[in-house]
């Protein structure tokens, strides 16, 4: 209630409104913001909630959406846009993670995030993630709504409706852009090893 | 990866997928036509798919860490326990509130479903208190629809409920296979609504309505759940939003007080999640029946008070519905729609919403009336013409009954058309579509008559339907204009851009579509290369579909088989040529050209089912005035057609310099008549009017005084006298007039008298005399060559006309308007070859330099001040610093077109030139 980003609270709803109605230079002072929100509230959940609760990204986005965003002034076509963009903050927030755990494996920088205790982050999957990511980035390079349909599920979890919001398709193309993004990703994977 | 390549993997991808597994090898071997690697490719994706299994489907943050593990863990170990008199059986489900097990209450020897709260909410004895207060309140009231609550209590540290066991599933279960049934949706949402009536009646909220909360036994009897459980579990961490998204109201998600309303706002969302299989969200708009989506429109209003103020109105809405869908069943004219892979929630709402209409209008099939027109020269051209509608502003797209004994018309009510039904010998029309404050028009009658298809701006516009009565209204499609039906009354073709005028098409191609009323089914219909289509008419035998499109900038009409195919032109030439109906003997088409001047219409024999156009066009009206939507009755001796007029008047409104702001409530009119009158200018004084009237039968010199009074006229002949201009002296009056043969400047007194002719050039078009300050020059505007200055005091043949110098880097010149009070300047407009004016510029008669002030606009006014300059564009007024050359609209007055103006000498005054279109409906009537 009383952080800087909710004072900000107007502020942030502009750029997104403006972001909406083609300003891009608005979505670049939006990202920060919204990384920095996601972030904080990743730990601050981390520290109050007892280990085997369920921290459903959704639940972050959502809440993240409340807080950032003036409720009165927005729709649901802005509120899409807005699930968008944070699904694309969970990814880098999440293989950030990823990326520091791993160099912890190879003697780096040890610092211990309460992130870890969120993802329960293995090295292994670690390294499985930071992979993920990487192809994700290749296969954005030829198809990006594929990508983009990845990160809202998997990133962002969001559902196949609300993704197909995000992304203006009905639920049957988010279904097999899915699937093939699932089997080519896999490949990548697979292959990988 | 190439984008081409990857598309055809993607391609292949799914058909392989939806083939039988048995046959894909073939059937790749077969699409990849020997491309072994692209086959390859395609079949190790299929693998990968296979092997992938749970790869990335749970979202990253869903850790095994999570709950679940943890419930199901904790489930093995509850069953076959006892708590109290109840011995666990089975987990009949978990979620975000605590388990749910089937139990053997012993002691009554019944099933009862019992559920633990999550283990947060032991802590606080006082919630769970109050949580059990409420739970057991609403289940105190007996409602058929809420689930009895036997029992709260805690055992061993954990709080449960047990409850009534309901043999079926929720709907959150029921809804994993999509939409439901339009009539089982209806019924369940009915139920819900009743037992929220009650339990608000009571007093009672429930706060967290979602289809996990509703559970529905095999034979369509819904429960609700969990009363009371979100009132206390929110209070429970106001850190956690609790309730759950996407089924939270607009006041819950700004965490403001709820109330009973935030139920019904959240039972919407249920309803519309039942209907169509989704939430509601932003950019999709189901093509529901129209009852359904006032009733969801009302459910869902953001605003509290805007919504269903209790649960017992939303309960009456929903049981009306309910019984129509029944009745519907029990007549037979509804089947139930069996559930196919291929069937979505559209096609069954639609297949309601056609029988929803259908039933109310009485099904009458259309008896096909074939008239006996005789052959030969058009006949109509000595029918008898009737005016039948005549209110001030526009009336259009009339279209007649088929029992010839009334008619329909559009006409603009406040900003919106609205439809009105007026019958013959009546002049009392009724407005059927007085509901909607947005646009209803384009109305059409079904061959049958029972109803009349539109286009209508509700619920973000598309093509409606209603009774011809005005009742029972639902939405066919979320597009199109100009619907029309077929012979048989089951489809409508539309189009999916407007065409209201001739003059008014945009440059985008529109497409035709023909939606099938049973089903809601759409399809284009393909034109090969033809690639513009508007207002389309299906001929009587159903076999084609006439329409008119742009052909480069010509509009010209063709004709199109129903299933589609190569069109068939009908006419071909620079007229435009528009607004085709077929005769309802299919033996000619009726249309609208200006091909001999006039805008009226005409036909043309034609074969109805090639297309063929059989012989020469025939003129069915006279070229009095303009004539557009003609609407033939079925018996062919009635033509009824919009004859379109326009108005042009004055109007007087304050300006502020300094501000550079319009007073726009100072708006006053000046003159009020029939007769178009245009191009005003004050004299020198400020006290007189001058002005010309427009159009036919003629055009003429007046004057008036500034407020509309003492007009007096200055020139009475048949010859076209235009644009006059006051000497700065104020005695004379300057215009241009073919009265000599061609357009020359001519000028005359203020009295009427000492007519004399300035110019004298030939056949040349003169326009626009422009006085200097001082009175000893004169500019004009030459349509041909250039802008030329003449001194006033020298007669034709002793005067040596100065044109002004070549406009640099573009390929034009000034077309003159006005010249700055200090004599300085000319301005006017860039005109180029063959092309409209592009901008305002200003020429300089000491530098002899041009300046470009604007890239658009015409007509400029100089302020008093030499810089400032009034001016139109798009019927709009504009000003402009000349110097800083930042045009600014000032004023407009929509839908009325400003397009000339005059300012006050003290630049207080506008006196602005304002077109009203003005249509009225007629008839043509053969004996």
């Amino acid at each position: 209630m009383d952080s800087p980003v909710s004072q900000n609270a107007n502020q942030i709803t502009e750029q997104l409104i403006a972001w909406n109605n083609g300003d891009q230079q608005a979505l670049g002072q939006l990202i920060p913001i919204v990384y920095q929100e996601l972030r904080r509230m990743a730990d601050r959940f981390l520290r109050r909630e007892s280990p085997g609760h369920t921290l459903q990204p959704t639940a972050l986005v959502h809440e993240a959406w409340l807080r950032l965003i003036d409720q009165t002034r927005v729709n649901w076509q802005n509120r899409a846009q807005f699930f968008g963009v944070a699904a694309q903050m969970m990814r880098r927030i999440l293989v950030d993670h990823a990326k520091t755990k791993h160099r912890e494996k190879r003697g780096g920088d040890a610092v211990k995030l309460s992130l870890d205790e969120v993802i329960n982050l293995s090295q292994e999957r670690a390294a499985d993630l930071i992979a993920l990511d990487e192809a994700l980035e290749a296969l954005s390079n030829f198809d990006r709504r594929k990508c983009s349909v990845v990160e809202l599920r998997y990133f962002g979890g969001l559902s196949v409706e609300e993704t197909a919001d995000v992304l203006s398709v009905s639920p049957d193309t988010v279904m097999r852009d899915w699937k093939l993004a699932k089997a080519w990703l896999y490949q990548q994977l697979d292959e990988g090893k | 990866m190439t984008p081409e390549r990857w598309q055809r993997i993607e391609s292949l991808f799914h058909s392989a997928l939806d083939c039988d597994p048995a046959g894909r090898s073939s059937f790749l071997d077969k699409a990849c036509n020997g491309d072994t690697a692209l086959r390859d490719e395609v079949v190790k994706l299929l693998a990968s798919l296979a092997d992938a299994g749970e790869f990335i489907e749970q979202p990253l943050l869903e850790t095994p860490a999570s709950s679940r593990l943890a419930n199901a863990a904790s489930a093995e170990s509850m069953i076959g326990k006892r708590i109290g008199s109840y011995e666990i059986l089975s987990l009949l489900g978990a979620g975000g509130m605590g388990e749910v097990y089937l139990a053997h209450d012993q002691r009554l020897n019944r099933q009862i479903a019992l559920k633990f709260l999550p283990s947060r909410f032991s802590e606080y004895a006082e919630l769970v208190e109050r949580f059990a207060q409420e739970a057991r309140a609403a289940s105190a009231l007996n409602h058929p629809n809420i689930i009895t609550i036997h029992d709260i209590g805690p055992d061993a540290g954990r709080h449960f409920i047990a409850m009534e066991f309901v043999a079926g599933e929720t709907l959150r279960e029921k809804l994993k296979g999509g939409s439901l049934e339009l009539r089982d949706a209806l019924k369940i949402a009915t139920q819900i609504a009743s037992a929220l009536s009650a339990a608000h009646t009571a007093g009672i909220v429930h706060k967290d309505i979602k289809p996990e909360n509703v559970m529905v036994r095999s034979d369509g009897l819904a429960k609700l759940l969990d009363f009371g459980l979100a009132v206390s579990a929110g209070e429970n961490d106001s850190g956690l939003l609790m309730g759950t998204p996407g089924y939270l109201s607009p006041e819950q998600s700004r965490g403001e007080t709820t109330d009973h309303r935030t139920d019904i706002f959240s039972l919407g969302v249920v309803l519309y999640e039942m209907l169509t299989g989704h939430k509601p969200a932003a950019e999709k708009k189901p093509e529901l029946p129209f009852d359904l989506k006032r009733i969801l429109n009302r459910a869902l209003a953001d605003d509290r008070a805007r919504r269903y103020q209790n649960a017992d109105e939303l309960h009456r809405d929903l049981q009306r519905q309910v019984r129509k869908v029944e009745a519907m069943f029990e007549s037979g004219i509804m089947q139930p729609v069996q559930p196919k892979a291929d069937t979505n929630w559209k096609t069954k709402a639609m297949a309601l919403a056609a029988a929803l209409a259908i039933s109310i209008a009485g099904w009458l099939f259309w008896r096909s009336a074939i008239s006996s027109q005789k052959d030969g020269s058009s006949p109509w051209i000595n029918a008898v013409a009737t005016k039948l509608t005549g209110f001030a502003g526009n009336e259009f797209f009339p279209a007649i009954a088929p029992d010839g004994q009334s008619f329909v018309y559009s006409r603009v009510i406040g900003q919106q058309f609205d439809i009105f039904h007026q019958r013959f010998g009546e002049a009392q029309p009724r407005n059927l579509t007085s509901d909607s404050n947005v646009h209803d028009w384009m109305a059409a009658f079904s061959p049958d008559g029972s109803r009349i298809a539109f286009r209508s701006d509700r619920n973000g516009g598309g093509i409606f339907v209603m009774n011809s009565d005005g009742g029972d209204l639902w939405q066919v499609t979320s597009e199109g204009f100009n619907p029309a039906w077929s012979p048989n009354g089951e489809e409508i073709v539309y189009s999916n851009s407007q065409a209201n005028s001739p003059h008014s098409r945009s440059l985008s191609a529109s497409k035709l579509f023909v939606v099938r009323l049973a089903t809601g089914e759409k399809r284009k219909i393909d034109m090969g290369s033809a690639n513009d289509a508007v207002h389309p008419s299906w001929s009587p035998n159903g076999a084609r579909i006439a329409f008119w499109g742009l052909r480069g900038t010509h509009r010209d009409i063709w004709t199109v088989a129903v299933s589609g195919g190569q069109p068939v032109a009908v006419t071909n030439d620079d007229a435009t040529d528009w607004n085709p109906v077929w005769s309802p003997d299919g033996k000619y088409l009726y249309f609208a050209s200006d091909s001999r001047g006039a805008m009226r219409f005409w036909r043309v024999p034609i074969n109805q089912t090639t297309g063929e156009v059989l012989g020469e066009r025939e003129a069915v009206t006279g070229s009095a005035s303009e004539s557009w939507h003609p609407s033939l009755s079925r018996d062919g001796k009635r033509l009824i057609y919009v004859n379109y007029l326009v108005k042009e008047n004055f109007y007087r409104v304050a300006f502020d310099p300094q501000k550079e702001t319009v007073l726009a409530d100072t708006l006053t009119p000046i003159t009020g008549g029939e007769r178009r009158v245009t191009a005003p200018q004050l004299s020198p004084d400020g006290e007189w009017l001058a002005y010309y009237t427009f159009g036919s039968p003629q055009e003429d010199i007046f004057i008036m005084r500034k407020d509309g009074s003492d007009p007096r006229q200055l020139t009475n002949d048949r010859h076209r006298d235009r644009v006059p201009r006051w000497s700065p002296d104020g005695k004379r009056l300057a215009f241009y007039s073919d009265r000599g043969g061609s357009y020359e400047i001519w000028t005359i007194n203020t009295d009427g008298s000492g007519l004399q002719q300035l110019t004298n050039w030939g056949n040349k078009s003169i326009h626009y005399p422009t006085w200097s300050p001082d009175g000893k020059r004169l500019a004009f505007y030459n349509s041909v060559v250039n802008t030329f200055i003449i001194e006033t005091d020298k007669a034709w043949s002793e005067q040596t006309p100065v044109a002004l110098p070549p406009v640099p880097e573009r390929d034009g010149h000034l077309s003159i308007w006005s010249w700055s009070p200090n004599g300085e300047k000319l301005a006017g407009m860039l005109q180029r070859p063959g092309s409209n004016s592009s901008g305002l510029m200003t020429y300089s008669l000491a530098s002899q330099q041009y300046e470009f002030i604007t890239q658009f606009g015409t007509d400029p006014i100089w302020l008093s001040d030499n810089r400032r300059m009034l001016f139109f564009s798009n019927y709009h007024l504009y000003l402009v610093d000349s110097r800083e050359k930042q045009p600014r609209k000032i004023f407009s007055l929509d839908p009325l077109r400003i397009i000339l103006a005059t300012i006050s000498p003290d630049d207080r005054q506008i006196y602005l030139s304002v077109v009203s279109p003005e249509s009225d409906i007629q008839m043509l009537t053969l004996n």
